[in-house]
């Protein structure tokens, strides 16, 4: 699973911290999304999307043969 | 151990600082017993009331003495977090994170497979020598697997 933080975040102005603390994470996990290391939950992807004001299939993009889909 | 004691479904300062309030009152009950083993080991080695290996007198003296400590060090811990509210809300994201909470769930089952298999072991090798060993190991993977049939049991209802 990839994902768009890193760009929204930045085409936002946004930084890892204020993220963190918007969703209630730490700003290492925010890294590791970022990264691809972590996948997200249902719950924090819905925040993260929320965040932004995108939905989800926005934010995260699901690799189909990857996920098994 | 974080990871098995130290987990929270607070998501605001307020709720972390009730659920710290309510953890030190079991800090409080952690260091009375701590307490009460090491003075129960004192005073049966200072006036061998008991048949106990003097060893086996130090060794509940040392258990006591540390589970007093560590509820003294947690209770501190947890009373300067209560007064510095940044402080607090790092310790709130930190056990919150769920992240955090699936490294600690994957460490705790890593732990928990190693500590199988070392009992296992220990008891089929150590066995050999103190027949006596063997029981106790078991017990302890009986009661294990027996706590594990319960807990499944709940969880499956329960989600």
């Amino acid at each position: 699973m990839q994902t768009k933080i890193a760009e929204f975040r930045k085409a936002g102005k946004v930084t890892q911290e204020e993220l963190a603390d918007a969703v209630n994470v730490t700003r290492q996990t925010i890294i590791s999304l970022e990264n691809g290391k972590y996948k997200a939950s249902l719950v924090l992807a819905h925040k993260i999307a929320q965040f932004f004001g995108v939905s989800i299939e926005e934010m995260f993009v699901f690799d189909k043969e990857e996920e098994n889909l | 151990m974080r990871g098995i004691f130290c987990q929270t479904t607070a998501t605001t300062n307020e709720e972390y600082k009730k659920e710290l309030k309510s953890k030190n009152l079991w800090m409080v009950l952690l260091i009375l017993l701590g307490a009460a083993i090491a003075v129960a080991a004192y005073l049966a080695d200072a006036k061998g009331t008991l048949e106990i290996p003097s060893y086996m007198l130090g060794v509940y003296c040392g258990m006591g003495t540390g589970i007093a400590a560590a509820g003294v060090i947690l209770l501190v811990k947890n009373l300067r977090l209560l007064g510095n509210e940044e402080k607090l809300k790092a310790s709130r994201l930190e056990n919150y994170d769920e992240r955090n909470k699936e490294i600690k769930g994957k460490a705790v089952m890593a732990a928990v497979k190693v500590m199988l298999i070392s009992c296992l072991v220990t008891a089929l090798i150590a066995g050999i020598y103190y027949p006596y060993l063997i029981k106790v190991l078991l017990f302890i993977l009986y009661v294990f697997l027996f706590s594990y049939l319960i807990a499944y049991s709940y969880y499956k209802r329960k989600m």
